[in-house]
């Protein structure tokens, strides 16, 4: 018989190949920017003798600029993908992204409103309009999910509806908003629609990575109710899974990730819609293998991104979600055609 | 008493689903639960399996009452095969059978491989152990789906006996399959399982079940021996159709026909 063409090969090379691609992109990260360090000086930081050594300012941007700025996009990235697949799983559907919780929307518009309107004067607003956001993309979920709930249990398909209408509602919001504000106060709410790490430092890595942290992990140890989901709701029920709460617990989590990375860094399309589905093409739809690998592509591919965005049209700076969704746009619409066929695409 | 029903009623959309249902299963007993279309079987087996709960009435489960178990406990003595499956991710065979183990206490790798080929070989389905589930064909689904709920029960559990609760588990079966899935019931009945089953064909309820059930719009016709639930006068009258009982020489028990 010849070999069945639809067996899975689990094949661990590319684990190894992607962690290899993430050190060399980091360090092509920490290296490139206005300020060129050479590798030597970058390898002195541990220890490896340097001629000349790494001055003062140089030393100031690679560990207060650059790092925390690697860092972050890293976070954000494993993060956005993770909230993902999470999200598909919850939905037991491919195409889901985890914005269809109204969370980017709702964040974008806080924002936005915080940003044109020039609410709660004489607050710093580098901390302030994180937070502002953040409340704004927890409410609009917080209402989806209100909305959804039908005798007690999370409906998927009106959440997905509700979701949907909340987007719409938010977005003419926010073209509200530009419509009367100022040029600068439209620079900025432009920069949040599309994303943005600029604003990254070591205040906002603070803050933003045990919430990312505990999402990214606390998402991960659900991999096996996960799976179960999958075969359907009754399905896991009769395998000794708690759906309801593992829908609530699992939507809390995405809230969490989701709402974090558009307040550190606005919304920042693609990665959770197109990252998992990359992934699944690899690992198959198991998550307790799908998650991992999640991580380590959605944290290099948005540390590629953020590398291309601020120094492609230095000094200028691009929006980074401009960015993935030039690229994520069209990976997507050929991964539709290559895959269509077949309902899954994994 | 394996599973013990007792007066259940179910209504949706001001709609009686269900009236006044009981139903005892002793372990070791296949129960056979037939009716025509709408007539309450998948709702009664919804209401057994705890994936509704009665409006009226009780359901108990080696015992004690459906909602006094944990989650996981009651799907260590209990598996259900639901009727459609809703499974649209790339799982290979084995995977999904198991996803089936997920309640079971974590045995060592080759033992869980063993159970998986096993529970696949007994459903004919060995051969299509690394094929993709999506790529599957529905009857080659179904028996991958029946493996993942034989997996489930696999071994006898220390809370109780065991039951298997399947809704038309022959719908999308050619004609060995579909008796060799009720050959399967009666072979976890042997040991000790008690187990329902939804039916179509009263042949397979008549070679195959201990005891019946027939609903019809909602509420129970008659229960007993499938002899004396399937008798021709009351499939005609339920079904509509002309019913006959033929008597082949040799053959241990009648064949129910019914007259194009």
């Amino acid at each position: 018989m010849p070999p069945d063409p639809t067996a899975r090969r689990h094949t661990r090379w590319p684990y190894a190949a992607l962690v290899l691609l993430l050190a060399t992109a980091i360090a092509a990260a920490l290296l490139s920017g206005p300020v060129t360090i050479s590798l030597p000086k970058l390898a002195s930081l541990a220890g490896w003798p340097a001629d000349p050594p790494l001055d003062g300012f140089e030393r100031i941007a690679l560990l207060q600029i650059r790092l925390p700025r690697v860092l972050l996009a890293l976070l954000l990235g494993a993060a956005l993908a993770v909230a993902g697949a999470g999200m598909q799983g919850i939905v037991r559907n491919p195409l889901a992204d985890p914005g269809l919780l109204g969370v980017s929307a709702g964040a974008a518009l806080a924002a936005a409103a915080f940003i044109v309107l020039g609410l709660g004067p004489g607050l710093p607003p580098a901390l302030t309009l994180p937070a502002v956001s953040f409340a704004g993309g927890a409410v609009a979920a917080w209402a989806v999910l209100r909305l959804s709930l039908v005798d007690g249990r999370t409906r998927v398909a009106t959440l997905l509806l509700t979701g949907l209408a909340l987007n719409a509602v938010a977005t003419a919001g926010i073209a509200l908003l530009s419509y009367v504000a100022d040029d600068y106060a439209l620079r900025a709410v432009t920069l949040w629609m599309f994303g943005s790490l600029s604003r990254a430092g070591l205040a906002e890595l603070s803050i933003g990575a045990p919430l990312l942290l505990l999402a990214l992990v606390a998402i991960a140890l659900h991999a096996r109710s996960l799976n179960a989901l999958l075969l359907g709701e009754a399905e896991a029920q009769h395998l000794g899974v708690d759906v309801e709460s593992l829908k609530r617990r699992m939507i809390a989590l995405v809230v969490l990730a989701v709402a974090t990375s558009v307040a550190l860094a606005g919304s920042i399309a693609f990665v959770g819609l197109i990252v998992p589905h990359l992934v699944r093409l690899w690992t198959g739809p198991d998550h307790r293998r799908l998650l991992p690998a999640c991580m380590l592509l959605g944290a290099l591919l948005l540390l590629l991104a953020d590398t291309a965005a601020r120094t492609l049209f230095a000094p200028a700076e691009l929006p980074i979600g401009v960015l993935t969704a030039l690229i994520g746009g069209p990976l997507f619409i050929g991964l539709l055609l290559r895959h269509g066929d077949r309902a899954e695409m994994a | 008493m394996s599973l013990k029903a007792c007066g259940l009623s179910h209504a949706a959309g001001g709609r009686a689903l269900l009236r006044d249902v009981s139903l005892h299963v002793h372990s070791g007993e296949v129960h056979a639960v037939l009716g025509p279309n709408g007539a309450g079987k998948s709702t009664l087996l919804r209401l057994l399996s705890g994936e509704l709960r009665a409006q009226a009435g009780t359901v108990e489960c080696a015992g004690r009452a459906l909602h006094a178990w944990s989650p996981r406990e009651l799907a260590r003595l209990r598996a259900v095969l639901p009727q459609r499956d809703q499974l649209g991710f790339g799982f290979t065979a084995a995977e999904v059978v198991h996803l089936g183990r997920l309640p079971c206490p974590d045995l060592p790798p080759e033992q869980e491989r063993a159970i998986i080929d096993a529970a696949l070989e007994r459903t004919g389905a060995g051969h299509l152990r690394e094929r993709r589930y999506t790529s599957l064909s529905g009857g080659e689904r179904a028996r991958v789906q029946l493996a993942r709920v034989l997996a489930q029960i696999w071994n006898p559990v220390d809370l109780g006996p065991r039951t298997l609760l399947l809704d038309e588990p022959t719908a999308s079966l050619d004609l060995a399959h579909q008796h060799r899935c009720l050959r399967i019931a009666r072979e976890f009945a042997a040991q000790g399982v008690a187990v329902v089953v939804v039916l179509h064909d009263p042949n397979l309820a008549m070679s195959y079940a201990d005891t019946a059930t027939l609903l019809c719009c909602g509420e129970t016709i008659a229960q007993g021996t499938p002899q004396a639930v399937l008798s021709p006068e009351r499939l005609s009258r339920i079904y509509g159709v002309e019913v006959e009982l033929l008597r082949a020489t040799g053959a241990s028990r009648p064949y129910i026909a019914v007259r194009p």
